[in-house]
């Protein structure tokens, strides 16, 4: 039985909300007491490091158009695993749409590759996230899934919407609703302001988002169902969430590392690659989201990670399918723009709000350092560099929203259930 | 993306333009226009070269002033519609130009309806590109030859008043006329019903109104747009009739001033953004701008292409 000692780290433990120097011992897939160590275990050096809870990702879209299932899947592993994360929630694209228990069994028995990240299911919320008519969601909950959603789409009937969100109530499902009413941005492309004025592109102004994250309070408010909105990318959308939670209201809420890191000038000369979705929208609105990160507003950061190929990218801008990827990238962006001055709280902020929050939004158990719980973690050296760069690799996708970035810090090894998923 | 050292420049719009690069341009087409040559080049010419018309979306007047003036430089023209190109058949953009490349055109003029294709086509192959109009984002073609015609009519057009009217929000040409008239010098004011004329659009340094009147008053130009039911998804106004009555110029009401010249890219809906007395009176420097554009795209394609 393979046995490590991580020697010399920092843990950092957003359950106690603090960082100790400690050492851990990992065996049989979980953290043991540590003088359980024997003459076999292996000696990692975590000496001026930190010991991070593996990142959970709440919205990663696990296929790629043109690259089979198994494949895709696979690659998003790695890139799990090289950016810090031991668990994601795939959105319901699968193979095909996940409303019937059949494509969730298949995925399932067939595909999924826990040895480098742990995958969990959601299911959709209507027929083909279609917005038509409500999903199988109770036999989708018997079939494993963890959350309902409709995410890209949500549904634009709001009779459909509330059904669907008192129906899932019933099995206790979160439901994640990304937000954007269609009859106001129809064929948008971009941000709607003064450049994608001057571009001549079709806008997606913010008041399509907020429109539907008020559909969201008000329907929470009164049916006292939880909804998380996810992808919130416009400064009022952060305003109403605030003021309906400290109204008492149950909603939640992410953004993407991307929305926090990039803004609407990424698209300038009509770069498609950085076409993301929602849109990144202007300086303002990034900052009010980082701020919001920082008072908890947000609740969590997630990757939006969606791989793209050149072939489905690199085309006139309106044609390119949106999306970016991110989970590479996502904590080390996160850590970049929280500009919090102790770099202890800073790394307590983001171990809440990409591990520890998405497990609890999902009903699922935060991971713990103790004796017997599960070992998933990674090691971070703050005195390294990461070079994060497009690659042209058709499997993975090539929609980084930049050519090219350094970053402080580096993902030095990955865990899941106690094994290296990842090393540098 | 394959794009070698040796990348020639591509005409992309009037945004990027200089002051210097616009001027030169417009005196170069008056040298084309007046047979004129004041440059080391008497007799400019592009015998030999091959140039690649691909419109992929209708036009009359853009691309037969195009053909004009390439014939009449002495290069071969092919030209290649939407409906029989590959593009049909499903061939991406990217593959159906580096096609054209490699049958050896020197220069491909673009027509397309997406915002930002003739950049994005401009990085992708070493070919340059001339955009002949790409969605709503520039006609760059078009609004030289609108400042070309203006030129001539008013002379200097610093301070001069120039009213754009009618769809400045999905309009291509209202955004080259834009860049280039502010390039110049001259006063922008944009006209039209508020859901077609954001008031957004004061930030690029151009004044908005709502009141025809008061986007008539005093001005030395007045450009009107098209209607362009095409691109209109949705409903922005209610009718024609009620365009026609609030925002239409006519020889009785609402009229220009005397001394006001009307310009117009064409096709004209007559009796909607203009009435026919007008659209034909001296006022109306419609043909002029029609001529005006073969002389333009000569000096256009010349300075890219040769």
């Amino acid at each position: 039985m393979v046995s490590y000692l991580i020697e010399g780290g920092s843990v950092v433990d957003p359950l106690n909300k603090k960082i100790e120097r400690r050492d851990l011992l990992v065996a049989d897939g979980k953290f043991q007491d540590i003088d359980k160590k024997n003459t076999h275990t292996e000696i990692i050096s975590a000496k001026d490091k930190y010991i991070i809870p593996g990142l959970f990702d709440l919205r990663c879209h696990l296929s790629q158009p043109g690259v089979s299932f198994q494949k895709s899947v696979k690659k998003i592993g790695k890139k799990a695993a090289a950016g810090g994360f031991t668990s994601l929630l795939a959105m319901p694209e699968l193979s095909s749409k996940a409303d019937n228990p059949e494509t969730l069994r298949f995925t399932q028995d067939s595909i999924i590759n826990e040895e480098q990240v742990k995958v969990y299911l959601s299911g959709c919320l209507t027929m083909e996230s279609a917005g038509r008519n409500l999903a199988p969601i109770g036999s989708l909950k018997e079939a494993g899934i963890v959350a309902v959603t409709d995410c890209p789409q949500t549904p634009q009937n709001n009779q459909i919407f509330i059904k669907a969100v008192e129906y899932a109530a019933m099995f206790n499902l979160p439901v994640i609703d990304m937000a954007r009413d269609l009859s106001l941005s129809p064929e948008g492309q971009a941000h709607e302001s003064l450049m994608s004025l001057k571009m001549g592109l079709k806008g997606i102004p913010r008041i399509a988002e907020e429109m539907f994250v008020a559909r969201s309070i008000l329907l929470s408010k009164y049916t006292g169902a939880k909804i998380h909105l996810t992808s919130i990318s416009s400064r009022g959308s952060v305003e109403q969430i605030r003021n309906a939670k400290k109204d008492g209201i149950s909603v939640t809420c992410d953004v993407t590392s991307n929305h926090l890191y990039c803004n609407e000038e990424s698209i300038e000369n009509f770069d498609s690659l950085a076409k993301a979705e929602p849109p990144f929208r202007e300086e303002q609105d990034r900052k009010e989201l980082v701020s919001a990160i920082i008072d908890k507003t947000i609740d969590v950061i997630s990757t939006g990670h969606k791989a793209l190929s050149l072939n489905d990218k690199s085309k006139e801008f309106d044609l390119a399918i949106p999306g970016t990827i991110g989970l590479e990238n996502a904590f080390l962006q996160a850590l970049d723009v929280i500009n919090l001055p102790e770099i202890g709280e800073r790394l307590l902020l983001l171990a809440e709000t990409m591990s520890y929050n998405p497990s609890k939004l999902l009903n699922l158990e935060p991971i713990n350092f103790s004796s017997g719980q599960c070992a998933d973690f990674f090691i971070f050296d703050m005195n390294e560099e990461s070079t994060i760069r497009r690659e042209q690799d058709e499997i993975g996708g090539i929609n980084l929203p930049f050519e090219e970035k350094k970053f402080t810090g580096r993902v030095c090894n990955t865990f899941v259930n106690g094994r290296v998923s990842f090393t540098h | 993306m394959v794009i070698s050292g040796k990348k020639r420049k591509s005409f992309l719009g009037i945004q990027g333009l200089s002051v210097d690069e616009i001027t030169h341009l417009l005196d170069f087409a008056s040298e084309f226009k007046y047979n004129n040559f004041s440059g080391p080049n008497q007799n400019p010419s592009l015998t030999g070269k091959r140039i690649v018309n691909l419109f992929l979306e209708p036009s009359t007047r853009t691309r037969i002033a195009f053909e004009v003036a390439t014939k009449s430089l002495g290069a071969d023209i092919i030209s290649i519609a939407e409906k029989s190109s590959s593009l049909t058949k499903g061939e991406s953009l990217r593959d159906t130009a580096s096609n054209i490349q490699a049958l050896g055109a020197d220069a491909i003029i673009l027509r397309h309806s997406s915002p930002g294709s003739a950049t994005y086509l401009s990085n992708q192959i070493d070919v340059p590109i001339i955009n002949a109009g790409d969605g709503a984002h520039e006609h760059p073609s078009q609004a030289l030859l609108d400042l070309f015609t203006l030129r001539e009519k008013l002379g200097d057009l610093s301070e001069k008043k120039v009213t754009i009217l009618g769809d400045i929000l999905f309009s291509r040409v209202a955004r080259s006329n834009i860049w280039g008239l502010l390039k110049l010098g001259a006063r922008v004011t944009l006209a039209g019903p508020s859901t077609l004329v954001p008031k957004l659009l004061e930030d690029f340094g151009v004044s908005v109104t709502y009141d025809l009147s008061e986007a008539l008053n005093g001005a030395d130009a007045i450009m009107l747009l098209r209607i362009q039911h095409e691109r209109q998804t949705q409903s922005h106004f209610p009718s024609l009739e009620e365009y026609s009555k609030m925002f239409g110029l006519k020889e009785s009401g609402c009229r220009p001033e005397k001394h006001t010249i009307i310009l117009h890219p064409g096709p004209i809906n007559r009796g909607v953004e203009i009435d026919s007395k007008l659209a034909d009176s001296d006022q109306s420097v419609i043909l002029d701008q029609v001529t005006n554009g073969v002389s333009v795209r000569k000096a256009i394609l010349y300075e890219y292409c040769s």
